[in-house]
């Protein structure tokens, strides 16, 4: 084989040696960058869960110090961690009237509801199960965010797929939070000494 | 020349060419390896160079959001815990300034020049428009009409100096409640010579007594700061209060120059009075008269489940043959939680503007105060 024919073949392998190696370079930075790409996708997700959590314990620490429904001493300050009944009664209608004018914005999509734990409630009065009793619970707020697809069903208290021939339910994705309260009513127990109970708030946050 | 001589001849001079023929390949080629090399590395490294570039803006961008929204918790946490103080370290953050701005019933707060902002509807918030400082101090003071309506939110730094002057008792007062805020008081002999920046950020003048006007001579010491960082507030007789800005004079020196209205300050008084505290760290009329608007819509719902609440004792009341006191106190006092929501509401639109409703809602409030404490004496339910 002459020179040139060597030097040649000599030279196409040196180029083809270089764009190999090129090649693998390029390839390895495009695994790299898929990986980072997955690990920022897993640290948003992270972080979105965080704020979620954030979320509820935010309307709960709100909720706490609301005026509607604390209960004041005359020119003093708050009692802490307690909600005054003779409020508690009426500020479902409150929220539901103003929701998208003002507690909308306080308590997006979410659902507030008030438990009696003591005195022990009578599970066999009528009244309870339709959630008219004075023992509770009370749905202070309520706005559920339904998952896509599905849609809030009024009549069933629940979501329902979006589906004319089957109705199936669907399962919000919420997060929850219990917070210990006493609820104090005024117009029972003794002139100066008002009743007492002791009750949890339960706060569902909806993604 | 015999015939080994040629030969020899010959294949010197074909060698030479050889050599020639390759020493220029040679050359073209080394060069055009380099040129290969360099334009490829080049290539590479403007690549990567651009990668960190844009991984640096992305992370300021990120950082500018992180803050922002630590500062939107920190806000929420600060804003539901009434009557507390806390301070915020800002070190890291020190060459970053941090804007506050309230219209329309919106404040918008973020970083200056980084594009990030916060808009935030329903927490009243009272700060200087800009701050930029290693700490930050917040304080949640409760707006009571005559009950407890919102929290305000006054947000300060640890470089804005406040200097009070007048009303001894009430500058004592004031220093007291507000604790680590950056305030001193002035008596008539050390204004205006004690005034002075040392290092501080912004100054601010409070005047309680309306003795400084526009026609006051600016404090020399202040001179040399900017003149948007540099404000007087002054309270009249009338619980009004007025804002002025140091400005160029004309002739030479400084000046104050009025910004905006008097605005009256909507308060019964009393202990920790929020409205005036929060006059007082405004940075300017609009913004005060802005966030005290979110307290007025606020108010208007409160006086609704207060309505309600009435309602109650006076059923209770009704429903007990010893409460006969109670009842007749009760009776026809419906109005005073209407007007109060209807004024509230008016009030929410029409605050500083001058057209004087505000006033009608502080009467209304005064004579719910006096009738709970009424009610008090009686034995009966309060309302509040």
């Amino acid at each position: 084989m002459s020179n040139s024919k060597i030097n040649f073949k000599k030279g196409q392998v040196r180029i083809t040696e270089t764009i190999s190696v090129l090649l693998i370079f390029f390839l390895i930075i495009v695994f790299a960058m898929i990986f980072y790409g997955n690990y920022q996708k897993t640290i948003l997700e992270e972080k979105e869960h965080e704020s979620f959590s954030d979320k509820a314990i935010r309307i709960t620490t709100k909720l706490l110090s609301l005026p509607e429904l604390a209960c004041t001493k005359g020119d003093s300050d708050y009692e802490s961690f307690c909600f005054d009944m003779l409020k508690l009664r009426h500020v479902n209608d409150l929220f539901k009237e103003n929701l998208a004018d003002y507690y909308y914005d306080l308590f997006s999509y979410s659902r507030v509801t008030v438990y009696q734990t003591y005195p022990f409630i009578d599970q066999n009065n009528p009244l309870s199960k339709l959630g008219v009793s004075d023992e509770g619970p009370w749905i202070l707020y309520e706005k559920i965010l339904c998952p896509e697809g599905c849609e809030w069903e009024e009549n069933e208290n629940k979501c329902i797929k979006v589906d004319p021939v089957v109705k199936t339910s669907c399962r919000p994705d919420k997060k929850s939070t219990y917070f210990v309260v006493s609820l104090r009513d005024e117009t029972k127990g003794v002139p100066g000494r008002p009743e007492f109970k002791t009750g949890y708030i339960h706060v569902e946050v909806f993604k | 020349m015999n015939y080994n001589q040629t030969n020899k001849k010959r294949r010197i001079s074909q060698k030479s060419r050889f050599d020639k023929k390759y020493k220029k390949s040679g050359q073209i080629q080394v060069t055009f390896n380099w040129l290969y090399v360099l334009l490829a590395g080049g290539v590479i490294l403007l690549f990567f160079a651009g990668i960190v570039v844009n991984q640096k803006e992305s992370a300021e961008k990120s950082l500018s959001i992180k803050i922002i929204e630590d500062l939107d918790s920190i806000f929420t946490g600060a804003y539901v815990s009434d009557k507390t103080q806390g301070e915020l370290p800002t070190a890291g953050l020190r060459d970053y300034t941090f804007t506050f701005e309230c219209s329309d019933g919106v404040t918008e707060y973020g970083l200056l020049d980084q594009g990030v902002v916060r808009q935030e509807n329903l927490i009243p918030i009272f700060s200087p428009r800009e701050i930029k400082t290693e700490k930050m101090y917040w304080w949640s003071i409760p707006y009571k009409f005559p009950f407890p309506v919102i929290n305000l939110l006054i947000i300060t730094s640890e470089n804005t100096k406040y200097y009070i002057l007048g009303d001894l008792s009430f500058s004592q007062t004031f220093i007291d409640d507000a604790k680590k805020f950056n305030l001193e008081h002035l008596s008539d002999d050390q204004y205006p010579e004690q005034v002075s920046p040392n290092k501080n950020y912004q100054v601010r003048i409070i005047d309680l007594d309306n003795k400084l006007t526009q026609d006051s001579a600016v404090p020399v010491g202040l001179h040399y700061m900017d003149n948007d960082k540099v404000s007087l507030v002054n309270f009249n007789a009338n619980s009004e209060v007025t804002y002025y800005q140091m400005t160029d004079n004309p002739v030479g020196g400084k000046m104050w120059v009025l910004v905006g209205q008097s605005v009256r300050v909507i308060s019964l008084g009393g202990e920790l009075d929020s409205a005036m505290y929060a006059a007082i760290f405004s940075a300017s009329p609009d913004d005060y008269k802005c966030a005290m608007r979110k307290a007025f819509k606020r108010m208007k719902y409160v006086a609704e489940i207060y309505f309600e609440r009435f309602n109650e004792i006076k059923d209770y009341h009704e429903s007990n043959p010893n409460d006969g006191d109670c009842v007749i106190k009760l009776q026809n006092r419906e109005s005073f939680f209407v007007l109060l929501k209807s004024q509230a509401e008016a009030c929410e639109t029409s605050y500083g503007s001058g057209l004087g409703s505000c006033l009608e809602l502080l009467e209304t409030a005064r004579k719910i105060k006096e009738y709970n404490e009424e009610l008090e004496l009686l034995s009966c339910l309060n309302i509040y």
